[in-house]
């Protein structure tokens, strides 16, 4: 859950869904009797920042107790999140003692991890790692220049000595190797050409750099969530290897978009990793359920949007590689049968969306598609 | 590490196929259960209904013959289908009918409901039988279903159970039930008329089973393929199906086995052995899960089991300390205080004196047959009218803790769990921890009965748990504790047929949580009832009654019996509902030793 934005004045209503009133939200209570609903149980709730909006202490402090007490609501063990720009006061107004980010260090419960240590290295050193026995978590302030200069609040960054300082470390013995390493970041890593429909000056500088050297550090496969643009997006970071990160846009839980664009929408995500495969194939396998909130209906699988509600990631299998098996498995029958379709949709299921996409434009171009009910593949038909 | 409740053990329905059959323990009902005939199988809560049930199916066979299967599972050779009725969805069923505008429409959606559940259940089963396994050698059910059969068969099957899938094929087929059981779903939820559905075209249960199985064996290409239906809580089901799907079992069509599970007792008041036209022994088998002795064979094996995969060497039986009771010396000191006791030994020649060492020949059977009731009648007299202590040594020792437990697979695991955890601590189960885990799991099944309600009744009862306690206390304190000694004390009771509906209510919700057990006895004429049950042995160590059979009584003289007590000895009442107070208010036993 990603970029909350929790407002409370009256005339920011329309900033965010999660807008508080005599310290309550209707958004907020829908939401937590949405997941409670859902009757699943998670080990992580991952927030990647900009909890409040534009750097109200009172915000933040009402959007970091909603996630509190979802994790304890839905007993969730561990919360894992970062500040994002709207997070820190990088405009310094408040005007004694001005520090970007010292409400943050000092609210209850502490922020952004419960460990002590934790946090004295994340404020210090600007990330932290934790060795949580099944999989490493690196959690990383690219706002944490913000309130330096008024250039820097316009995108993030990892400065080349932190840079280097969290590379040395996860190379380092101190750092284990475990199945999944999960880095959590408010802005995102790559530049991306969707960002506005122009260049993106957003991302985090250094950024392309981190995750190229820390998927060379051979300690595992690498799973980075981000926020900030407020598209939900997932794919394959670049890497001098083929076992590169999946990056995982988390888009915005409650921001009220100003326009209607594709993959927009404000959108919750329960990730799923199978951790022995992700360890036995060397990069991330699992795969994902995204639901959309409709303000006049509530939280519902999305109808409409970038990315179908279910969708993965791991495959190694390539889009091209997967049509042609297709079609070799079909021959000259007029659908596949169930044998084939299982074990090819186990491949189909693990592609990223990107790669859904690809395959489904080879089929086309062979006279083929994949058969859907209800967002659900079921088949291969002819076209 | 935490220690986990006795009630933290393994739910078969949830457990994946693979490790259900790594973790099974043969048992004996299983090898006639298993028999290619229809078959019920009759059992409380926890009693190993399901664990059986899912055995029997298709994957599981596969999986167990593959490993070398035991004995039991060798000879199958029809291709079991796995149907389970959820307890949710039980609940949901009933929220259907009573807010449903048309009751009989209701009635018809909810039957298409489980019946398209069904048919799921069976191309779940396909489905793993068309997908090619990746072991090595033949593989059990495996087949191999070319596209062009695949969609022959799904054509039929869309024609017979009117589904719209978006491809002829059965991931597809799955998907328009799901989606098919959603729009039923939210059309039951709504309380509207479902005006649109032509439901005198969809098929009934029987016809559609048939059908499918016809159209799946000729698509296989499988002339004499048997399948077996294997139909869990079906005291869940909606009403009627039990009884069409018994009517199955007589002439119905001879390409399909039914094999049908449930609890003693029915909401509709009926018993398992209510029959209608089906004849038991002839067009089915019984198997009883719950009469007789389980074994205590199969407690141990399944002990044992339990150790090994813990990685604790020996055997379950060799951790359980055993009580160093001599009842014969109990026996003879109590004679010499309780002159009914004395009457009843003289009367049959035995003399006090030589209790301890009279042989079987000179009255020592007689004594062997008595000695439990005579040592439990002078704990309760000696506490008339004081607290309630701890509950007995007597009562620990394996088989007694395994025949407290009715030798329940739920609770055997739930209670071995327990103990194997205090391993870490000691090297042996002493008979405190023993009697503890017993509370324990005594406590807790307690407390479920109490959240049973009884109906309106003459006797004051307002809960199963009273009706229960009520029993429990009438042969305590009467059939046991009484002014006269009784070698027959009574404590087994029947139903009749002018039992009130709201005692033989309760009565089927304890049998059915396995808190009242049927027994298999002989009943004469006089007493001319229906059926014979019994509490819990795991209520015994609680109030001090034998672990042992006695004689037979309606129930309503073991309901009334207090209430007359009350007019004669109303201090006695007074004391024991107070005694019982204390002893559930405080959930720390003080454990003294007798």
């Amino acid at each position: 859950m990603s970029d909350l934005h929790a407002v409370t004045a009256k005339g920011q209503s329309d900033t965010s869904y999660l807008s508080y009133y005599d310290g309550k939200s209707e958004f907020a209570e829908r939401t937590l009797a949405f997941l409670k609903g859902l009757g699943e149980s998670w080990d992580l709730l991952v927030c990647p920042g900009d909890i409040t909006d534009k750097a109200d202490q009172a915000n933040f402090e009402y959007g970091w107790t909603f996630i509190n007490r979802l994790a304890g609501e839905l007993s969730i063990s561990k919360i894992v999140a970062v500040p994002g720009n709207h997070d820190h006061n990088s405009r310094l107004e408040d005007v004694i003692g001005a520090d970007p980010k010292i409400h943050m260090q000092y609210i209850t419960p502490q922020f952004p991890t419960s460990v002590d240590s934790l946090n004295e290295h994340f404020w210090a050193w600007r990330w932290c790692h934790e060795d949580a026995q099944l999989l490493n978590i690196v959690q990383i302030d690219t706002s944490a220049f913000h309130g330096f200069s008024s250039s820097e609040r316009d995108h993030g960054r990892i400065h080349p000595r932190t840079r280097l300082h969290l590379i040395n470390h996860v190379k380092s013995a101190e750092y284990p190797v475990r199945a999944l390493n999960l880095l959590v970041c408010h802005h995102h890593p790559i530049p991306l050409p969707i960002v506005e429909g122009r260049d993106d000056y957003q991302a985090m500088a250094g950024g392309s750099e981190l995750v190229t050297e820390l998927s060379s550090a051979n300690k595992g496969a690498w799973f980075v969530i981000h926020g900030h643009i407020h598209m939900h997006y997932i794919y394959n970071a670049q890497s001098y290897t083929s076992e590169g990160p999946i990056v995982f846009s988390a888009g915005s839980v409650a921001y009220k978009s100003q326009d209607d664009g594709a993959g927009s929408q404000n959108q919750i995500h329960s990730i799923e990793i199978d951790l022995e495969l992700s360890k036995t194939n060397g990069s991330p396998y699992g795969t994902f359920v995204t639901w959309e909130y409709q303000p006049t209906i509530g939280w519902q699988l999305p109808v409409q949007g970038a990315l179908t509600w279910r969708g993965g990631f791991g495959s190694s299998e390539r889009p091209t590689k997967l049509a042609n098996l297709i079609q070799e498995r079909l021959g000259a029958d007029k659908q596949l049968k169930t044998a084939d379709w299982l074990e090819l949709e186990q491949m189909i299921l693990h592609l990223i969306p990107g790669d859904l996409n690809a395959l489904e434009q080879r089929l086309k171009d062979s006279g083929l598609g994949l058969a859907k009910d209800e967002n659900r593949y079921v088949g291969v038909r002819r076209l | 590490m935490s220690v986990p409740s006795v009630f933290e053990s393994f739910n078969a329905k949830l457990l994946p196929t693979k490790q259900l059959v790594e973790d099974y323990v043969p048992s004996q009902h299983m090898m006639q259960f298993a028999s290619r005939s229809h078959s019920i199988l009759v059992g409380t809560r926890g009693s190993g209904k399901t664990t059986i049930m899912r055995m029997l199916q298709v994957e599981a066979v596969s999986i167990a013959k593959l490993r070398g299967a035991p004995e039991e599972l060798l000879g199958t050779t029809y291709y079991g289908v796995y149907v389970p009725t959820d307890r949710m969805w039980a609940k949901q069923k009933d929220s259907y009918l009573e807010g449903a505008a048309d009751r009989n429409l209701a009635n018809l959606l909810v039957a298409r409901l489980f019946s398209l559940h069904v048919l799921d259940c069976v191309l779940t089963s396909l489905t793993f039988r068309v997908t090619p396994s990746s072991a090595a050698g033949e593989v059990f059910g495996k087949v191999q279903l070319s596209s062009a059969n695949e969609e022959l068969l799904v054509r039929n099957l869309v024609e017979l159970w009117e589904l719209s899938p978006v491809l002829y094929t059965i991931p597809a087929l799955r998907m328009a039930i799901t989606r098919h059981i959603s729009e039923i779903t939210k059309t039951l939820s709504s309380g509207a008329t479902f005006a649109n559905m032509p439901t005198e075209k969809f098929p009934s249960l029987e016809l559609g089973l048939r059908s499918s199985v016809s159209y799946i064996n000729l698509a296989l290409e499988e002339n004499e393929g048997l399948w077996c239906f294997l139909f869990d809580e079906l005291e869940l089901a909606p009403a009627g199906t039990y009884n069409q799907l018994l009517e199955l079992t007589r002439g119905g069509p001879t390409n399909i086995i039914f094999k049908l599970a449930l609890a003693p007792y029915r909401e509709d008041n009926a018993t398992a052995f209510d029959q209608t036209d089906a004849f038991a022994g002839h067009d089915y088998n019984t198997v009883n899960l719950q009469a007789g002795e389980r074994g205590l064979d199969f407690a141990r094996a399944l002990g044992d089991s339990l150790l090994r995969r813990k990685g604790f060497p020996g055997t379950i039986e060799g951790y359980f300390q055993e009580p160093e009771i001599n009842l014969r010396t109990a026996v003879a000191e109590y004679a010499s205080r309780d002159s009914s006791l004395a009457a009843y030994l003289g009367r049959n020649g035995i003399e006090i004196d030589s209790i301890e060492k009279v042989s079987d020949k000179a009255g020592g059977t007689l004594v062997r047959k008595i000695q439990k009731n005579v040592f439990l009648r002078s704990r309760i007299r000696s506490e008339r009218g004081k607290a309630p202590r701890s509950p007995l040594r007597i009562f620990a020792g394996f088989s007694s803790f395994c025949r407290a437990l009715e030798h329940n697979p739920r609770l055997l695991i739930g209670a071995f769990s327990r103990l194997i955890t205090d391993l870490d601590r000691n090297n042996a189960f002493d008979e405190v921890l023993q009697l503890e885990v017993l509370s324990s799991i005594e406590r807790k099944c307690s407390a479920q009965l109490g959240l049973q309600p009884i109906d309106r009744n003459r006797n004051g009862l307002r809960s199963v748990r009273d009706l229960i306690y009520r029993i429990a206390q009438t042969i305590r304190d009467r059939e046991i504790g009484g002014v006269t000694f009784r070698p027959d004390y009574a404590s087994m009771f029947t139903i009749r047929d002018s039992t009130s509906f709201a005692i033989r209510e309760a009565v089927g919700i304890a049998q059915n949580m396995g808190m009242v057990v049927e027994e298999d006895v002989d009943i004469d004429d006089a007493v001319s009832e229906k059926r014979a049950l019994r509490l819990s042995y795991l209520f015994s160590h609680r109030f001090s009654i034998p672990d042992i059979r006695g004689r037979i009584m309606p129930i309503e003289r073991f309901i009334s019996r207090i209430k007359r007590s009350n007019k004669v000895r109303p201090h006695l009442a007074d004391t024991l509902v107070k005694a019982l107070k204390n002893e559930q208010d405080d959930d720390s036993h003080q454990l003294e030793f007798f």
